[in-house]
């Protein structure tokens, strides 16, 4: 079956634009195969990122007709008829074509301190049992893959250049909950800040195109309740 | 700083004054509703439940003491309400300086984005509503307004269309407001981290109780339902 691909075009200096591919599919044809068809057989210019291509580096991310999606675990056949859009992430500075610059993500973990920084008094090893309760309370935030598919779902990113994004608060909850960590009480500063946690709307979007299924929607409603517990002064 | 101070110097915190003002708030207009609708029940019955309110609590309380106490904590709730909404809602602009030059909300709705304005509207029918049945100063003929025969008073007050029109209008405004409201302040506090579906109901089902039981009465005034 033919189907046709309607990809986001874009190099310095040169007009944003789409153009159209029409591409081979059988039926596990994904969008990254088709991709790779593309630049190989009609287009080496076409420029895009991946790695794994099965689905564990969530490099591919990209928006897929107007979703954010992982290109290697997205079949063709499971869009529907008619063409398929591909256009980069969104709220990233635009590299080339479906490329964007991922430093902001990087920044924003910077910001809300997204390194795990031990206590001057953690024993260097810990072992943390896989049925214990400290694991259990971040069981859900830990397999977070850097996507990014979720800072481009949020819309409150781009509302406020100093929101943190979903990512970086899934991140941050999995260290408030960390009993090692010794930035604890700096990293509150910052949630507790103008420009973080009080700024979700709860819209969830993030939550509904984590390709991992997390949910940072209610990581950020869990920080809250630890945050105003903290404010009140209980622990956290 | 003290607890108290602690949390009204944070954005989250004043979010949560408002959330837990809003809980206040909501209890007291579904209550206020139910009471509302002791109106299909007579004059007898509507002007004793008026009469009962002030004498709330005798004799261990005075005479009007514990409607005036509801009345300051109510009032204490709005100021706080108001207050912090107000001072988040400068944060947020200033965040944000320059608007967009094309906006297209997503997954806000309708209720969500008129949350401010709406909430304007509110408190504008609150001061309005107060005027009206509370002291009788708008909306009524000279001498028209008796204290005492509130039935009477709700019955008269009604019978002029265009100030049944805005009570209409201004429940649907605070039910759009309690819609939204009633969502918003769980996730302001944390408690709906697993989940929207029941805080969701809980929202419509608050919300339409509340607009449709106070609607039902100026419509049943001007059908002459009740007169």
């Amino acid at each position: 079956m033919t189907r046709t691909l309607r990809v986001f075009r874009w190099s310095p200096g040169e007009a944003e634009r789409t153009r159209d591919y029409r591409v081979e599919a059988v039926a596990d044809t994904t969008v990254l195969d088709a991709l790779v068809d593309v630049q190989r057989t009609q287009d080496a210019t076409l420029a895009f990122r991946y790695a794994c291509r099965v689905g564990m580096c969530g490099s591919c991310a990209v928006v897929v007709n107007g979703r954010e999606r992982w290109a290697c675990r997205t079949r063709l056949g499971d869009l529907g008829a008619g063409a398929v859009s591909v256009r980069p992430l969104y709220h990233f500075p635009l590299l080339r074509d479906l490329v964007v610059d991922l430093a902001p993500h990087a920044e924003r973990l910077r910001r809300t301190l997204g390194a795990f920084a031990p206590r001057v008094d953690a024993a260097p090893h810990a072992h943390v049992g896989g049925d214990s309760r400290a694991r259990a309370r971040i069981d859900e935030a830990i397999e977070c893959i850097g996507c990014a598919m979720c800072v481009s779902a949020c819309t409150l990113v781009a509302a406020n250049a100093r929101f943190p994004g979903p990512a970086a608060l899934n991140r941050a909850l999995t260290l408030q909950l960390d009993s090692r960590d010794g930035a604890r009480a700096a990293r509150w500063g910052v949630l507790l800040g103008d420009d973080a946690l009080a700024r979700c709307h709860g819209q969830g979007n993030c939550t509904e195109v984590c390709p991992m299924g997390l949910a940072p929607t209610a990581s950020i409603i869990r920080l809250r309740r630890l945050g105003l517990s903290r404010l009140l002064g209980g622990s956290g | 700083m003290s607890a108290v101070a602690a949390l009204w110097s944070t954005s989250i915190g004043k979010k949560a004054v408002m959330a837990v003002t809003g809980i206040a708030l909501v209890g007291f207009v579904i209550l206020h509703m139910a009471g509302n609708l002791k109106i299909y029940l007579g004059p007898e019955h509507f002007d004793a439940y008026a009469r009962g309110l002030r004498a709330l609590g005798e004799p261990i309380l005075v005479h009007g003491q514990a409607l005036w106490s509801m009345r300051l904590i109510l009032l204490a709730a709005v100021v706080l309400h108001v207050v912090a909404a107000v001072q988040l809602t400068q944060a947020s602009w200033a965040a944000r300086p320059v608007a967009y030059t094309e906006k297209e909300a997503v997954a806000a709705d309708y209720a969500a984005r008129t949350m401010r304005w709406g909430g304007v509207i509110v408190l504008l029918f609150i001061v309005y509503h107060l005027l009206h049945f509370t002291v009788g100063v708008v909306g009524y003929a000279p001498g028209q307004f008796q204290e005492a025969s509130v039935y009477r008073n709700v019955v008269n007050g009604f019978r002029v269309w265009y100030v049944s029109a805005f009570y209409v209008v201004a429940q649907a405004a605070l039910g759009l407001h309690l819609y939204h409201g009633v969502w918003s302040m769980f996730q302001t506090l944390g408690m709906n981290a697993r989940g929207n579906g029941f805080y969701r109901g809980l929202a419509v089902v608050a919300a339409v109780l509340v607009v449709v039981g106070n609607v039902s009465i100026p419509l049943a005034v001007l059908g002459g339902l009740v007169n």
